[in-house]
C-alpha cells in the first residue's frame, strides 16, 4: 500500500499528465473488458507491463508481486469454470482428472471460457496499476478539481489520503512498542497486545486528527480546503501525446485487424 | 504598543489541568523573544494563545492593545497578524505535495492567485524547500518537514511568526539552518517568539528571555541578566548557558576584562579571551 504510493511519486512516468494517464488506463480497461477472447487482454498485459517496467522504470519484482496478489484469486476462481464434472455429456475433453469417486474433465468451452476470464481480468487489472503506479494521488485529486467534482469529494479523497497514512503510522509505532517490549512472544500475548494495539489506534488517530484540525485552524481554515497545485513543466504536450499514443494504439490496432482483416 | 499582550491568564484543560496560573507578558514590535522553561511549565499551552487557537478561561490577549473577544472577524485578523509552527511538523501538513500544502494558509486570506503563487515561490526559496516542492510531505526527512511547516506559516506574512520548539529533534546543521531561517525573518521585520529548552540558544539567539515555571511567568528580561540569576535558574530547574558559564569563570580568574560586553556565542567567547 505504501509502497504503491510511494512509486506512485517517484517514477519516471509521475510527472506526465494526470490526464493523459487516466485515459490510457480506461482504454485499456475497457479493451481488456470487452475483448471476447484472451488475445487483446493478454496485448494488453504485455503492452502495460512494458510501459510500466521499462517506461515507468517500476521495478519488476515489485510488479510481478503486486500482479500475483490478483492472480492467486483469479486462479482459483477460473478453476472452477475450467472443470467440469464428466459425464455431462459436453462432448470431448481436452484433459481428465480423477480424484477418487469424481472425474473432473477440462472441455474445450471450458477452457476456452476460464482463459478468457482469467486474461480479461488480469488485462484490466494491469490497465489499473498502470494509472495507480504512474500517478501520485495529488495529481488524480489535481484533475478531479479540474474536472469540477464537487469539492466535498475531493477535500474528503485529501484528508482520508492524509489520515490513512496517519493510521497506518500510529498502528506502526503502537506495534513496534509492543513488540519492543515482548508483546507477541506468544500467541496468547499477541493476542492481547493486538486488542490493546486496536484501541489504542482509535484514541491515537482521533487525537492526531484533532491536533491537524487545531493546526489548519491556526493556518486560518474556514470549513473549505483550497490549495494550489503547483504549475510544472511538463514534457511538450506533443512528444507526450506521440510517445504515449502509439504504445495505446497498438491493441486498437489489433483490434480493428482482428475484426476486419482476418476474422 | 506592545504587539501582542496577555493580562492575567489562566488555562485549564478539559480535563482539569490547570496549564498556565495567571500570565503577564508583552509582546513588543520586532523582537527576538524566547520562552524557556522545563517540560510542563506550560510555554506550548502560552503559545496557543498567541493566536487565539486556546482561549483563556480567565485573563484576556489583546491585539495591538485591542481586545480580542474571539469573534470570527477577529479570530482571522487574529491569525493574519499571527502565525503558529507547530512543534511537530506532522500535526501540520496535511496536503499531498509540498507546495499545496503551502499555498494553504495563503488562499485562507483570500489573496489573488497571483499573490499566493508568489507568496508561496518565495517561502519555499526561503526556507530551501523548492527542491521538493512536488514531494509529499510523508516522504521528508525531519529537518525537511520543519521548514516546509515554517514555509507554510511565512507564506502567510504574518507580523508575529511563533515557533513552539524550532529545534527539537533537528540534527547541529538543522537546528542552524531552521535558526538562519527564522533570523532571516526577524531581519525582515517580523517578530519572532520560540519556545525551548536549549538555554544555549535561547541565550545566543534572543533580545529578550521569558523563564516559565508551573504555568506562571517567573522572570524576563535581557538574556545575560537572567542567566546570572544562579537562584532563578536553580528555581526553574534551568542550567547556565556555557558561554555565560565559562566567561564567569574566566572573569573570576581575572583572564578577560571585566568592562567588555558579555559574550553570547563561542566565536564571541574565543574574541574575548584573544583580544
Ligand atoms: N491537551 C491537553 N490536555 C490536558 N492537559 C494538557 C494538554 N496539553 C498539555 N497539558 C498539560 O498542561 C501542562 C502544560 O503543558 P505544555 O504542553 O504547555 O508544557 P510545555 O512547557 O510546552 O512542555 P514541553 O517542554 O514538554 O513541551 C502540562 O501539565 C500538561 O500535562
Ligand atoms: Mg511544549
Amino acid at each position: 500500500m505504501l509502497n504503491i504510493d510511494y512509486y506512485a511519486a517517484h517514477n519516471r512516468w509521475s510527472h506526465f499528465s494526470a490526464g493523459f494517464k487516466v485515459a490510457l488506463s480506461i482504454t485499456y480497461l475497457l479493451l481488456s473488458l470487452f475483448a471476447h477472447n484472451f488475445t487483446i487482454p493478454l496485448l494488453v498485459l504485455v503492452t502495460t507491463t512494458f510501459l510500466l517496467v521499462a517506461g515507468a522504470r517500476i521495478p519488476w519484482r515489485f510488479y510481478l508481486r503486486l500482479l500475483f496478489l490478483p492472480v492467486f484469486f483469479l486462479g482459483s476462481g477460473c478453476a472452477a469454470v475450467l472443470f467440469d464434472l464428466a459425464g455431462n455429456g459436453s462432448g470431448r475433453a481436452l484433459a481428465q482428472f480423477s480424484l477418487g469417486p469424481v472425474t473432473l474433465v477440462v472441455t474445450p468451452n471450458g477452457w476456452e471460457t476460464a482463459t478468457t476470464l482469467f486474461f480479461r481480468s488480469l488485462g484490466a487489472v494491469a490497465s489499473l496499476y498502470l494509472l495507480i503506479l504512474t500517478t501520485p494521488v495529488s495529481d488524480l485529486i489535481a484533475l478531479l478539481r479540474r474536472l469540477r467534482v464537487p469539492s466535498l469529494l475531493s477535500e474528503l479523497m485529501v484528508l482520508t489520503y492524509r489520515y490513512l497514512f496517519t493510521l497506518l503510522e500510529t498502528a506502526g509505532q503502537i506495534y513496534r512498542a509492543q513488540d519492543a517490549r515482548l508483546g507477541y512472544s506468544s500467541p496468547q500475548k499477541g493476542m492481547r497486545s493486538l486488542s490493546l494495539l486496536t484501541a489504542r489506534l482509535f484514541v491515537h488517530t482521533l487525537d492526531r486528527g484533532n491536533k491537524l484540525y487545531t493546526a489548519m485552524e491556526a493556518r486560518g481554515y474556514e470549513g473549505e480546503i483550497r490549495f494550489l497545485d503547483h504549475r510544472e513543466e511538463r514534457l511538450p504536450r506533443l512528444q507526450e501525446a506521440f510517445y504515449i499514443g502509439i504504445l495505446a494504439l497498438l491493441p486498437v490496432l489489433l483490434t480493428v485487424g482482428r475484426l476486419y482483416l482476418w476474422p | 504598543m506592545a504587539i501582542i499582550e496577555l493580562v492575567g491568564v489562566h488555562y485549564t484543560y478539559e480535563d482539569g489541568t490547570t496549564a498556565l496560573r495567571g500570565v503577564d507578558l508583552k509582546v513588543e514590535r520586532k523582537e527576538k523573544l524566547a520562552l524557556i522553561g522545563p517540560n510542563g511549565s506550560g510555554k506550548t499551552t502560552l503559545l496557543l494563545h498567541f493566536n487565539g487557537i486556546l482561549k483563556p478561561t480567565h485573563g484576556r490577549v489583546l491585539l495591538e492593545g485591542r481586545e480580542i473577544k474571539y469573534s470570527r472577524r477577529e479570530l482571522k485578523e487574529l491569525r493574519r497578524t499571527v502565525g503558529v509552527v507547530f512543534q511537530d511538523p506532522d500535526t501540520q501538513l496535511f496536503a499531498a505535495t509540498v507546495y499545496q500544502d503551502v499555498s494553504f494558509g495563503p488562499l485562507n486570506l483570500d489573496l489573488p492567485e497571483d499573490e499566493v503563487r508568489k507568496r508561496v515561490e518565495e517561502a519555499l526559496r526561503l526556507t530551501g524547500a523548492l527542491p521538493f516542492q512536488d514531494r509529499s510531505p510523508q516522504y521528508l526527512s525531519y529537518g525537511q518537514k520543519k521548514r516546509v511547516a515554517i514555509a507554510g506559516i511565512l507564506a502567510m506574512e504574518p507580523q508575529v511568526v511563533v515557533c513552539d520548539e524550532p529545534t527539537a529533534w533537528l540534527d547541529r546543521d538543522g537546528c542552524q539552518q531552521v535558526m538562519e531561517l527564522l533570523d532571516r525573518a526577524a531581519a525582515a521585520g517580523v517578530t519572532v517568539v520560540i519556545s525551548t529548552h536549549d538555554v544555549d540558544l535561547a541565550y545566543a539567539w534572543a533580545d529578550r528571555v521569558v523563564v516559565m515555571k508551573d504555568g506562571t511567568v517567573i522572570a524576563q528580561g535581557d538574556p545575560v541578566e537572567i542567566f546570572m540569576q544562579d537562584d532563578l535558574l536553580r528555581q526553574a530547574g534551568l542550567h547556565r548557558p556555557w558561554v555565560l558559564d565559562m566567561w564567569l569563570t574566566l572573569r573570576k580568574k581575572g583572564l578577560v576584562d571585566r568592562s567588555a560586553t558579555v559574550p553570547r556565542t563561542g566565536e564571541e567567547l574565543k574574541a574575548c579571551l584573544e583580544s
